[in-house]
């Protein structure tokens, strides 16, 4: 297994996780408040924190396990899982943004508007280390 | 389940002719990882006709002795 697709297992098993702890709080807030709950900088700022030390930890380990796959560079295949992935999940998050500005157009509840986007955000990024290790295994 | 590319390749045996050259020092030679000469073996991969030049270049052959089309593959 190459660096980027251990690399996208982990990517995507820490977003996944930091996007089910994020819902899971604004569902509970929300109930207690017993409408959307706003956007809190606490909040944005946990999950995000959550994921760029997730991140860093998870990526020094797998690069000490196998150094030299760490030190590969992307090569044409890369590029072109990348690439095919990169612009599926860009339709992900395009389609999640759409999807909510109407609903903001319709019910004006920005709340909610700003939890769509940051749902549609992590879905986008979940959907793009599916496919990145689903490309890498069964081809482009 | 993501189609196959129409091409089928002898890198392996050459490889393997060419005094037992492991997949790393094919990989060194054209610029890629290993991994994506494990996946142009395993047919998962269509490599880029520069890369194609690079591998018939490793083993001193021409292009279709590496690649071939499948015709089987359109029926």
């Amino acid at each position: 297994m190459s660096f980027h697709e251990k690399s996208a297992w982990i990517m995507g098993l820490l977003i996944s996780l930091t996007g089910v702890w994020y819902v899971s709080r604004v569902w509970k807030m929300s109930q207690a408040l017993g409408e959307t709950a706003p956007p809190t900088l606490g909040l944005i700022g946990g999950a995000t924190l959550m994921l760029v030390v997730g991140a860093i930890i998870s990526h020094i380990i797998i690069a000490s396990i196998s150094p030299e796959d760490a030190d590969d560079t992307e090569d044409e295949r890369d590029k072109q899982v990348l690439r095919r992935a990169g612009n599926i999940s860009g339709y992900v998050l395009g389609f999640g943004i759409f999807a909510g500005l109407w609903h903001y157009y319709i019910n004006s509840d920005g709340n909610l508007l700003f939890h769509i986007a940051v749902g549609s955000l992590i879905a986008s990024q979940v959907a793009e280390y599916v496919l990145t290790i689903l490309f890498y295994r069964r081809g482009t | 389940m993501a189609k196959r590319p129409p091409i089928l390749n002898r890198v392996k045996q050459l490889r393997e002719a060419h005094d037992g050259m492991s997949q790393a020092a094919l990989a060194k030679e054209i610029g890629v990882t290993r991994q994506t000469v494990i996946a142009i073996e395993q047919g998962r991969y269509s490599p880029s006709l520069e890369s194609a030049f690079r591998i018939a270049r490793v083993f001193q052959v021409g292009l279709e002795d590496v690649f071939q089309w499948d015709d089987t593959a359109e029926a």
